[in-house]
């Protein structure tokens, strides 16, 4: 036990000291990846919560981000599925409003998957109420692809590009940057929106209804004594996790500027769940935590493959960078950085 | 001859103390009783004796080998097989299949002959099956082979586990409250057995249970646990008047009566 | 306390066994029937590659191999009670394995199919060795990630797997056409039938289902729990490659994007729509899913008016799945079990327990 341990550490300081005395650019690995990690977070966020209250492990974490984003895309269209959306009609201020639909679809999603399904396997393993949420984002997917189709869509964001510091004869000649790192707009809105989340959740949590699912998730039998119903509370981390899930599918869609069936599934779910895992997946800090280190992860990784030039042989090197975290944290420590023993 | 020595065993969980100094010694085909008070540690010295526990302090020697360290399946292969508090067996299972799973520290085929359907395998497939059904007619259970054990009564789960403790094939027996759910004359006849076994089937046997008028008829000596402590150790006859065993079972005002 | 025992009860365990074992036999004419019944179905397999037709054998292919992953699944999912959601890498690790020896080393279609189940069997240690030692849905966790870790990475190493582009894997030799390699394909399901019927009927099986249970008593019965789950584990890999390698052949031409993670998933709501634990019902299962496309394709046919079609798959598949969950937690396995009780020579009712009383 205790050698894998110390050859896992061993390999990750070397990592870690290979990277130092090189050329990368630190500086901006660590703005990257917070960028990066923000939008990561809002859905690890998503998964933390109902890990935590209910036990469960929501495969359907990220459609609760796509569906609400197509019906949002909807909207935008007026309903007629044909067209395409011009960014430039959708103003910052409708986005906001868009948003708001998106969490309120989002927390409707979440405590009726919440009702219709899980409440009915809560005797079961938390294997099958996984595989229960399987079938879910599968039922979700098939939605979306039907009444969607399976096309590409264009995606606002809130504002496009990037703050302007200087600006001569109309053009903008400076605009925000740190440590060299471009500040897009839209990484800001991500940041603050995942900002707003946490404290908004750091809040509910010293109300009496916040403290009471914290109690339920951990000593549940405790908690139902004291009148607290785990039926209410499970509702209640849903519908939490539904609105985390619908923000993170607008701004997701608008990170990558597109929208299609299965996106958020496809491209930041098992993001993060990695970086629930690595930040501990009984934990909500640990979630958000762990989805800004796995972000620098993939900054660090990307800037690794241009420095030592291994883009050619090793495709996708922030996947495989985000694998091998999770082995080593799987052998190291299995419980993550925040995670209490289970 | 020592069969199980236990020494000086210690073990906490946080806060609270559930072993404390424990030591004991079983000598061969003898049948011992732990008799104690719910919460006394009787079940945490048995964890710690098989493997499910590891003590913070002490030693465990079973055969003059010292186990610290061993897994409970590698104490198992020493010849000691136990049953549990509440019913251990495979659900899904019937009796038998139970007791041919029980069985599998004795099989002498390997992994691959069984897979690839080696000759020798289906041969002692067969003398498995034979064996499984003589321990059930030790115990009066054949007639329940192919039953599954759902629909079985509590008690006779409690046999069944018993019967599949012995297809292990062990030389010390640990059994955890094997009466549970048993009317008086199958507790009766379940002593009988006990009482023959350790010379048919030269047998060491260690029996925690709450009965005490079993456990005083059958055992040979009788430790009494409570608070994680040896209360007292000694013949049946020196615990049944012992005031401190009533005061431990019924409190001070019982002591008195006694 | 009254001394219950004060009189002496004789001791009868020396008389000879008063009850032996009664098992259930089907009668004379009731074997009889049970084994035309058999002979029917086998012919119906048997001649299923002609019946298909010649558009759509592939099809019938295809669904064998996915009828292997299955019963490699149902091995982890049915036996020890843990999910693997990576399957579709260890059947991608197969496939691409196959295509590699045969295209880039150029050796023979059985060198690559038996390297194929190799290095299924050597990854599935690999995963194992750091999943299993850990509770509950972090293998889940960790095979879900191996798999995009393969589908996006692996897979698209170029030298090995020809990047995204894809690799070839010709035939056999003697399989070349497709109503041969279709019957290569289902010899290849009975050949993993039989090797889990050797398994469950051996030491081995009986260890693994004991995991599922309680590993505690398992372990009390001198059973090396972490030996059994990781033999589990390489044996469902091992099989998962196999099947890699025999679809790989099926269109000749394997790419990345045929082992999507997502696929991983199919292959677990196929076990669980069967029923996990029942070969029989986890073979079913496959076959539903994997003709489900066709089933709403003809369904569209035959009725073009209702909007129900092909891309309706997903749809239909994750409702057949919900309903098993919440209605019929035993899957296809449970709705049949009187089916399949009665062809394996067993009675179709099952015994009543006024039967099998309790008093010896």
């Amino acid at each position: 036990m205790g050698w894998r341990r110390g050859i896992a550490t061993g390999l990750a300081a070397l990592v870690f000291v290979v990277l130092l005395v090189s050329d990368i650019p630190l500086g901006r690995v660590v703005v990257d990846g917070t960028l990066n990690g923000s939008v990561i977070a809002l859905v690890a966020l998503g998964i933390a919560v109902v890990y935590k209250a209910t036990g469960v492990l929501n495969f359907a974490q990220g459609e609760l981000g796509t569906l609400p984003a197509f019906v949002v895309l909807a909207l935008m269209l007026n309903f007629d599925l044909d067209r395409t959306v011009d960014p430039a009609e959708v103003s910052g201020l409708a986005m906001v409003g868009y948003l708001l639909v998106a969490v309120a679809i989002g927390i409707v999603l979440g405590v009726a998957i919440n009702a219709l399904v899980i409440r009915r396997l809560v005797d079961a393993s938390p294997v099958i109420s996984l595989v229960a949420t399987a079938a879910v984002f599968f039922l979700m997917v098939g939605f979306e692809a039907v009444v969607f189709l399976p096309r590409v869509r264009t995606f606002p964001r809130f504002i496009d590009g990037a703050p302007c510091l200087e600006s001569q004869g109309g053009e903008c000649v400076r605009q925000l940057t740190i440590f060299g790192s471009l500040v897009l707009w839209h990484a800001i809105v991500v940041v603050a929106v995942l900002a707003i989340a946490v404290v908004l959740l750091t809040l509910l949590f010293r109300t009496p209804v916040g403290v009471a699912l914290l109690a339920a998730s951990q000593e549940p039998f405790a908690a139902s004594l004291s009148g607290v119903s785990p039926r209410a509370m499970s509702m209640l981390a849903w519908g939490i996790a539904g609105g985390l899930g619908g923000v993170a599918g607008v701004l997701g869609a608008g990170v990558f500027q597109q929208l299609f069936p299965a996106m958020v599934t496809r491209d930041l779910l098992v993001l993060a769940f990695t970086a629930a895992v690595l930040g501990g997946i009984n934990s909500m800090p640990g979630a958000v935590v762990g989805s800004i280190l796995l972000g620098m992860v993939s900054s660090l990784t990307n800037e690794a493959a241009l420095t030592f030039d291994v883009t050619g042989w090793v495709p996708n090197p922030p996947m495989a960078a985000a694998f091998f975290v999770l082995l080593i944290v799987m052998v190291v420590r299995p419980r993550g950085l925040l995670g209490k023993e289970a | 001859m020592s069969v199980l020595s236990v020494s000086d065993v210690s073990l906490a969980f946080g806060g609270l103390q559930a072993l404390a100094d424990v030591s004991l010694d079983v000598h061969e085909n003898e049948i011992v009783g732990l008799i104690g008070p719910n919460g006394a540690g009787k079940t945490t010295l048995f964890n710690c004796i098989t493997g499910f526990e590891t003590p913070d302090a002490g030693t465990i020697t079973i055969h003059g080998r010292r186990v610290t360290g061993l897994r409970p399946d590698e104490r198992t292969r020493l010849g000691l097989g136990r049953t549990f508090q509440h019913v251990g067996l495979v659900r899904s299972f019937t009796v038998l299949e139970n007791l041919l799973v029980a069985q599998h520290r004795g099989i002498r085929y390997h992994v691959g002959s069984g897979l690839f359907g080696a000759p020798s395998a289906f041969a002692e497939e067969e003398v498995i099956e034979e064996q499984a059904l003589h321990v059930l007619d030790h115990l009066g259970l054949a007639h329940l082979a192919d039953t599954p054990l759902s629909g079985l009564s509590y008690g006779t789960l409690k046999q069944v586990e018993v019967a599949a403790a012995l297809a292990t094939d062990p030389t010390i027996l640990m059994l955890d409250e094997p009466l549970a759910g048993l009317g008086p004359r199958e507790t009766a006849e379940f002593g009988d057995r006990l009482l023959a076994m350790r010379h048919e089937l030269d047998l060491t046997i260690v029996v925690i249970e709450h009965h005490v008028p079993f456990v005083l008829r059958v055992c040979d000596y009788v430790h009494v646990l409570n608070f994680g402590r040896i209360l007292a150790t000694g013949e049946p006859d020196e615990i049944r008047g012992n005031p401190i065993v009533a005061e431990a079972y019924l409190g001070d005002s019982a002591a008195a009566l006694a | 306390m009254t001394d219950v025992l004060a009189e002496p009860i004789p001791i009868v365990i020396h008389q000879a066994p008063v009850h032996r074992r009664e098992r259930w036999r089907p009668s004379r004419a009731g074997r009889f029937v049970r084994m035309a019944v058999l002979a029917v179905l086998a012919g119906f397999v048997v001649a299923s590659p002609h019946l298909i037709g010649a558009i759509r054998i592939n099809v019938l292919s295809t669904a064998a191999t996915s009828v292997i992953v299955a019963l490699s699944l149902n091995i982890l999912i049915g036996y020890t009670g843990q999910v693997s959601l990576g399957h579709s890498a260890f059947v991608g690790m197969g496939a691409f394995t196959a295509g590699f020896v045969i295209s880039t080393l150029g050796m023979p279609w059985e060198a690559a199919l038996v390297a194929a189940v190799g290095v299924g069997a050597a990854q599935a240690l690999a995963i194992g060795l750091v999943a299993l030692r850990v509770r509950g849905l972090y293998l889940a966790l960790v095979t879900l990630v191996y798999a995009v870790f393969a589908e996006r990475v692996l897979f698209n190493i170029e030298a090995i797997t020809g990047g995204g582009g894809g690799i070839e894997a010709t035939r056999p030799g003697w399989a070349t056409g497709d109503v041969t390699y279709a019957y290569l394909c289902i010899l290849g399901v009975a050949a993993v039938w039989i090797f889990d019927w050797r398994l469950t009927s051996s030491k081995a099986g009986r260890a693994i289902e004991a995991l599922r249970d309680s590993e505690r008593v398992a372990a009390s019965w001198g059973i090396n729990v972490t030996a059994f789950k990781l033999l589990a584990f390489v044996l469902s890999g091992a099989i998962a490659g196999l099947g890699g390698a025999l679809f790989a052949s099926v269109e000749q031409l394997i790419a990345p994007l045929d082992f999507a993670f997502l696929g991983s998933v199919t292959f677990v709501m196929m076990a669980i729509f069967g029923g996990v634990g029942s070969r029989p019902g986890v073979v079913l299962g496959a076959l539903v899913f994997s003709f489900l496309a066709y089933g709403l394709e003809r369904l569209a046919e035959a009725f073009p008016d209702q909007p129900i079609n092909a891309s309706a798959t997903p749809l239909v598949a994750a409702l057949l799945v919900l309903g098993v969950l919440l209605y019929f937690p035993g899957g296809l396995a449970q709705l049949l079990r009187p089916v399949f009780r009665w062809l394996s020579f067993g009675p179709w009712k099952s015994l009543p327990s006024q039967l099998v009383g309790e008093e010896a």
